[in-house]
């Protein structure tokens, strides 16, 4: 993925081609943080119309990460996005994606705020900093620490469960 | 012990993560390119469409074999409601007994309105996901956009707005979520589709299913805001089931949960309160039906660990549905009854669990049918 991050950067390459190689995992990263695999390719679609408005991004630019912060914050703004359109709370939510991988480690991760989820993806997939995680995402390394830190207290217990 | 959880908590993400599914959509998606010429701050209107949209897309196109006066004169042409015509399924509802006379009650889906007789409905049969699909106002209106989805003025059933004009848009789906029982329209940013017909004010109700928006243009507000009002309060929604409290302990089968009686334990919240969150988006995870019962228990989970022994909770359930699966949270549909099954289709027993002291969502189970 970083070469072909690194590739399209190239001002030459498409916006296309970036969304052929991108948008895959987008979806499935922002799943993960909204929990919903329809509303993740909604996120997923509006990050890259960011693309497309700031296109081509400059070269120092890493496309995944960018697309990654971009597609995140407009996953944490759903709830004011809720508010403003209702259907988008309304969608069913098919976990049964989820439910028949690890429903354990899913159900776990339901009790943590989206923001938490986020930050917890892009360190234990992505493995970014706390700085980086706290830079992406616009609050303090402290808020980021307490969060993951959090997370580990209410997952650890389901890990527990599940090697006893 | 860190290091074991650190590894199952990346591949149990990994896991997930791959099981994502990415839809046959993905094939067919629009490209940046594409996008980006219709966007603006709706993007949430330009997925293509894909098989949820197709499923809604026909669930109108039923809609609109049900409401003959939809398709009387073709999807783009703007229809008053005054003249009712035989066989059509605008039906009274007792809601009609108490509407004034220039009022008229009118079904959509799972629902009624009331509306002013004078004014026009519109659908959009082409629709996305969930794209506008109903347009209601006291001019004359026509489906933007007939044959091809075009974005943004799509949202436009009409260039420009006259003075004290109103155009109402339902969006999202009503034949699969319900209204919340007490909706109240709220002052809201002018959207780009209301000031692109020369709106001056937007009105907006959240209902679980679908969002409700007036675009009204002034000088005189009063009125139309009054009808937009009415229109709203009209929507029924059903009645929670009142809170019991479980008499004999028992186990959810192959669930790990077991439901105890809670003695003489006080809540903090009432039964009404836990049901509400089903109504608040992000509140709590629950079916698309009102729940069979509201019980207060002490809860046990062996399974997940995911709530302390001995919890008391109010526990919503719903027996026998066939959505085996939970909403991001809704009420059921007016007036009923869980979905009916069809045979061979396997049945599913849900619950929902509140805090009873907390008020706060702890998670929903959803298991075989008992």
């Amino acid at each position: 993925m970083e070469l072909a991050a690194k590739a399209l950067t190239d001002p030459a390459t498409s916006l296309d081609a970036a969304f052929r190689a991108h948008e895959p995992w987008l979806v499935r990263r922002l799943a993960l943080v909204v929990g919903d695999a329809e509303e993740a390719r909604d996120l997923a679609q509006q990050a890259f119309v960011r693309a497309a408005e700031h296109w081509p991004l400059p070269p120092e630019q890493d496309v995944a990460r960018w697309l990654a912060v971009v597609g995140l914050r407009l996953a944490l703004n759903e709830r004011r996005r809720r508010r403003r359109w209702g259907f988008l709370a309304i969608r069913e939510t098919d976990a049964s994606w989820a439910l028949d991988v690890n429903p354990d480690l899913w159900r776990g991760l339901r009790l943590l705020d989206p923001r938490t989820r986020a930050a917890l993806v892009l360190t234990v997939l992505d493995g970014y900093t706390q700085d980086e995680v706290a830079l992406a995402l616009g609050v303090p390394r402290g808020t980021v620490a307490s969060w993951l830190s959090r997370a580990r207290d209410r997952l650890r217990p389901v890990f527990e469960e599940r090697i006893r | 012990m860190t290091d074991r959880f650190d590894a199952w908590l990346e591949t149990g993400l990994r896991d997930l993560e791959a099981a994502v599914p990415l839809g046959d959509s993905m094939v067919g998606r629009l490209a940046p390119t594409e996008l980006v010429r219709v966007s603006g701050r709706r993007t949430r209107s330009l997925r293509p469409v894909g098989p949820l949209a197709l499923a809604i897309a026909l669930l109108i196109l039923v809609a609109a074999v049900l409401v003959p006066r939809f398709n009387a004169a073709g999807p783009a042409a703007s229809q008053s409601i005054a003249p009712s015509t035989g066989g059509s399924t605008v039906t009274p509802s007792p809601l009609s007994s108490a509407a004034v006379p220039d009022e008229r009650t009118i079904g959509l889906g799972p629902f009624s309105i009331v509306v002013p007789s004078s004014w026009h409905m519109v659908t959009h049969t082409v629709g996305t996901t969930p794209g506008p699909f109903i347009f209601l106002g006291n001019v004359a209106i026509a489906d933007p956009c007939p044959t091809k989805f075009l974005g943004v003025q799509c949202l436009r059933p009409l260039a420009e707005l006259p003075p004290d004009g109103i155009v109402v848009t339902f969006d999202g789906s009503t034949t699969t979520k319900l209204p919340n029982p007490t909706p109240i329209p709220t002052n809201e940013p002018l959207g780009s589709a209301c000031a692109g017909m020369a709106g001056e004010r937007e009105l907006a109700v959240l209902f679980q299913g679908f969002g409700v928006t007036a675009c009204l243009r002034g000088p005189d507000f009063a009125a139309n805001e009054a009808a937009f009002n009415r229109l709203v309060a009209s929507i029924p929604g059903p009645p929670p089931p009142a809170g019991t409290r479980v008499t004999v302990a028992f186990t959810i089968p192959e669930s790990g949960i077991t439901l105890s009686p809670p003695g003489d334990a006080v809540p903090a919240t009432s039964s009404d309160a836990a049901y509400e969150l089903c109504l608040t988006p992000g509140g709590a995870s629950c079916q698309p039906s009102p729940p069979t019962s509201i019980q207060l228990a002490l809860i046990t989970d062996t399974s997940s660990g995911l709530v302390k022994p001995g919890t008391l909770v109010w526990a919503m359930s719903w027996l026998g549905v066939t959505t085996c699966v939970f909403s991001g949270g809704g009420p059921g549909l007016p007036g009923s009854q869980a979905p009916v099954a069809t045979p061979g289709q396997p049945l599913c027993d849900a619950y929902t669990f509140v805090d009873a002291h907390s008020g706060k969502f702890i998670f929903g189970y959803a298991g075989p049918h008992h």
